[in-house]
């Protein structure tokens, strides 16, 4: 009799010893403040970051790379073959890339310089700075305005310097040739 | 008379009513009451299973080797069966479980109770298993898949209008990456990175 009350008892009490661990295992650790994921550890600022290094050299320009684009089996303007991402999607939809013109712009903070596209409208750059976390990266602003006023896009990049940025932006005729113009911008030192 | 209950008739079995006249009174009760002698003889069948498991009389049983054998012995896939014809073989075993429990055979239930023990415990092992490694193996809520595939387009049309720049590549942040973009009231667009070199792309919609 006893014998068989002890083996019940160690069955209930086994059971609930596994049925209480596997409560305990259930729980979820939650994350420790300390140990928080990226979303608590905000980026610190780029006044906050250039001030405790040592002042990282401002690009003091950008190249403007003024293109037209179509299919007319002409292939890529030798001037600016050294572009492979032409030759990639997306921008290998286009087998004919034509230099227009190249626009070397002087960038400062805080200061807008305006260019003029081919087709009337203005191509706008204003560099903002070193990138957030970086010492090698630099943000920019860029926007193009169509000749009757109306924005057609303004975009903020940031980029290393001398990594192309395009913009495919409107149609353009060139001469006969119909197309579209295609901007490349880089930052230069 | 007062009919015994479970401890009472588990202390009878074992020859531990002291009481006399309590004892005759239950074996008085179990002459007329069938369900009380089935218990009596379960207890007989469980005596046997703890009896036999301190002398290691017990055949080996081995919960993985019994599926596998059951597995081979099945000639075809099993078929699937709707849910109104399971009804049926429920009520079946049901009635298996009922049989078991009143002992009717009781050199076959200890066989029983004890291969429903071993399953009870494998399956509170697995379960504990389980739990900690899908806690363990479980992905951090900050964990995220950057998209890096580029569409490809077969004819020269502009890429569907969805400007989403949070969509960022892994490739962007050693080329030129687009932080806001913003098309005009009339405008819309998409920013692509061209393949494998993390260079930025933004496409303005031609429609308008």
């Amino acid at each position: 009799m006893s014998s068989r009350r002890a083996w019940i008892a160690s069955i209930v009490g086994g059971a609930t010893v596994v049925l209480l661990a596997e409560l305990a295992l259930a729980q979820p650790t939650p994350p420790s403040s300390a140990s928080a994921g990226p979303l608590a550890s905000a980026p610190p600022s780029s006044a906050s970051a250039s001030s405790s290094a040592a002042p990282v050299p401002l690009p003091t320009g950008a190249e403007v790379l003024v293109l037209h684009a179509n299919n007319s089996g002409t292939g890529i303007d030798p001037k600016v073959s050294h572009l492979t991402q032409l030759t990639k999607p997306p921008l290998s939809i286009y087998n004919s890339y034509k230099l227009l013109n190249k626009i070397n712009v002087p960038l400062a903070v805080n200061q807008t310089a305006k260019n003029a596209l081919p087709d009337g409208s203005t191509l706008s750059l204003g560099l903002n700075g070193v990138a957030p976390n970086s010492q090698n990266r630099f943000k920019y602003a860029t926007s193009i305005t169509r000749a009757n006023g109306q924005n057609l896009l303004s975009v903020e990049v940031s980029s290393m310097v001398n990594d192309y940025f395009f913009i495919v932006a409107q149609k353009y005729k060139d001469g006969p040739r119909d197309g579209t113009l295609v901007v490349g911008i880089k930052l230069t030192k | 008379m007062k009919p015994p209950i479970l401890s009472e008739l588990m202390q009878y079995y074992d020859g531990e009513v002291e009481d006399p006249v309590r004892r005759r009174e239950i074996e008085r009760w179990l002459t007329q009451n069938q369900e009380g002698r089935d218990v009596l003889a379960s207890l007989g069948g469980l005596s046997a299973v703890i009896r036999d498991t301190h002398q290691g009389n017990l055949p080996e049983f081995d919960i993985s080797d019994s599926v596998m054998s059951a597995i081979e012995r099945e000639p075809t896939p099993s078929k699937v069966v709707p849910i109104s014809a399971v009804k049926q073989p429920t009520r079946e075993v049901a009635a298996n479980v009922n049989r078991v429990r009143r002992g009717s055979s009781s050199r076959s239930r200890p066989s029983v109770v004890f291969a429903g023990f071993v399953v009870l415990a494998a399956a509170a092992a697995s379960t504990l298993w389980w739990g900690t490694s899908s806690w363990r193996d479980r992905p951090s809520a900050h964990t995220f898949s950057p998209i890096s595939s580029i569409p490809a387009l077969s004819e020269p049309t502009a890429p569907s209008p969805s400007a989403s720049t949070d969509e960022e590549p892994t490739a962007a942040l050693s080329g030129a990456h687009v932080d806001s973009v913003d098309f005009g009231a009339n405008h819309s667009g998409s920013v692509i990175y061209v393949d494998g070199s993390g260079t930025a792309v933004v496409w303005v919609d031609e429609g308008d």
